[in-house]
């Protein structure tokens, strides 16, 4: 009865919980087709737009994931998955059959974490892949040929896999924070991915550095880097600190609070 | 030897010691003290707002006490790593989600513990569920919620059965099927507390009474005893929580 197995138990219960409930498939559905189907409605005007040289067009779309404007509408599907995966619990009481089979809050959080990070990561790759592969008839129609094994847009994919996967788990940390799934979406989707970031807009140039390290901010900077000046790699790490900082919180009041 | 399960050791029991919870200026559980023993149905009694359900939650460690403490064979309930094979409970609350199909349900439980589905059509079949299993909570009865709670509660096959007001929601052959199951619990040397209302029924069932108001304990006893001097054991719980009642209805007039 090692920590590391039993910790694998509670995981297949998450993930057992996870595909027996309908929301979830609906969720993962919603999510792909908002990533996949939008990516082409962004293309033709940002195409437009791009007066560079034409023989380097293929190598800008694939560095600055032109196919992955889908993906910024996606990733909210994604946060609010993860939201419902954490609320869904405590709506139906079922996190009190949950706790009475595993008292222990840490592995049941951890156990949800790992769960649902895998189930998003897959639903990122599936998300980001199929938007780089549906946009490059887009593109070749308009002369635009980006190989398929272009390894700068599969690094677009990578990071784009790991924004949505970062995407759903801000969400579960806030549906676990929260335990109320309007408070928590309408805290993560509205507050943080909607209401901060247009008032950003409106601070003067001098709030640059705090409007280019909002979460809404560096998760579209993963996807697409032209977002902002943070650039992908910081963005990455921006983002995965957010996630970190939430699931502490998270987990913090997890351990502290009556179930 | 100490055995997994425990139902066969004498230190399956539940144990609260001088137990208390308060929610901000409310004090829902009050210095309780009692131990439910192997072989024993102890009845667990009291007005609305006694503070039972809370005692359950705080047995499970769903709530943190205030003071005192709860321990199940010897231990807190939060430190078990595997509790369904150590005390398997049914709260009052629901704790399903209506979407997911009572098999499902069980199956995730009996996951967290590497328990096979051989088991879970075991306690399917024993909560008389087994036809109806896959499909959805969300269209269940009451009384088939409470026997997929009980299911749920069995799971692990575990030496202590806590059960909150089992008997709400059932058909007449609902109860006789629970009396006859927490019966048989108890004659195996399993322990039982169970949480009712309905004093006739603790009457005939209950080995031993616990009955509690306002958080406090008021008696710690067998139902011949509390019924002694009056006519039914229902008349004695009202005189005995008459200074206790949280919510008391009129007649109309």
């Amino acid at each position: 009865m090692t920590p590391p197995a039993d910790l694998g138990r509670v995981v297949h219960a998450e993930w057992i919980k996870f595909r027996t409930v309908r929301s979830s498939f609906w969720a993962l559905l919603t999510s792909a087709a908002l990533s996949i189907g939008l990516g082409p409605a962004f293309l033709p005007t940002i195409i437009d737009n791009y007066d560079g040289d034409p023989g380097e067009a293929a190598d800008v779309a694939a560095a600055n994931g032109w196919w992955f404007h889908g993906l910024q509408v996606g990733t909210l599907a994604m946060l609010i998955l993860g939201v419902l995966v954490a609320t869904a619990e405590y709506a139906s009481g079922t996190i009190r059959a949950t706790l009475a089979a595993v008292p222990s809050r840490t592995r049941v959080l951890a156990a949800k974490v790992a769960c649902f990070a895998a189930v998003a990561l897959v639903a990122g790759a599936v998300q980001a892949a199929g938007a780089f592969l549906i946009a490059r008839p887009f593109l070749s129609g308009r002369g635009i040929d980006v190989p398929l094994t272009d390894p700068a847009a599969w690094r677009g994919v990578a990071i784009s896999t790991l924004a949505v996967a970062a995407a759903g788990l801000l969400g579960l940390g806030a549906g676990m924070a929260i335990r109320h799934t309007a408070g928590a979406i309408g805290l993560a989707v509205a507050v943080v991915m909607v209401v901060v970031p247009a008032l950003a807009h409106l601070l003067p140039a001098g709030w640059d550095p705090l409007r280019i390290a909002l979460p809404s901010t560096a998760i579209d900077t993963m996807i697409t880097p032209t977002a902002s000046t943070l650039g992908q790699g910081p963005a990455t790490a921006v983002t995965f600190g957010y996630v970190a900082a939430v699931l502490t919180v998270a987990g913090a009041l997890f351990a502290r609070r009556d179930a | 030897m100490r055995r997994r399960g425990g139902h066969d050791d004498d230190r399956s029991v539940i144990e609260l010691t001088g137990l208390t919870k308060r929610y901000g200026t409310t004090t829902a559980v009050d210095s309780l003290t009692f131990t439910a023993k192997p072989g024993d149905i102890t009845g667990f009694a009291g007005p609305n707002g006694a503070g039972k359900s809370t005692t359950m939650r705080l047995v499970l460690g769903l709530d943190r006490p205030g003071a005192g403490r709860a321990l199940v064979d010897g231990r807190p309930y939060r430190s078990y790593r595997r509790p369904l094979h150590v005390l398997g409970a049914l709260l009052e609350a629901k704790s399903t989600h209506p979407g997911r199909t009572a098999r499902d349900h069980l199956a995730w439980l009996a996951a967290t513990h590497g328990i096979g589905s051989g088991r879970v059509t075991e306690v399917l079949r024993l909560a008389g569920l087994a036809d109806v299993a896959r499909r959805r909570v969300g269209s269940y009865s009451l009384g088939m919620t409470q026997r997929l709670g009980v299911a749920a509660a069995l799971l692990g096959n575990p030496g202590i059965v806590m059960l909150d007001e089992p008997m709400n929601g059932l058909d007449p052959e609902g109860m006789v099927w629970m009396r006859g199951l927490l019966r048989d619990l108890a004659d195996r040397g399993r322990t039982v507390l169970v949480s009712s209302h309905l004093m006739s029924e603790m009457d005939t069932l209950a080995d031993r009474l616990v009955v509690i108001g306002r958080g406090r304990l008021l008696a710690d006893t067998t139902p011949a005893q509390l019924r002694a001097g009056y006519a039914t054991l229902e008349a004695a719980f009202l005189a005995l929580t008459r200074g206790d009642v949280e919510y008391r209805g009129r007649t109309a007039r």
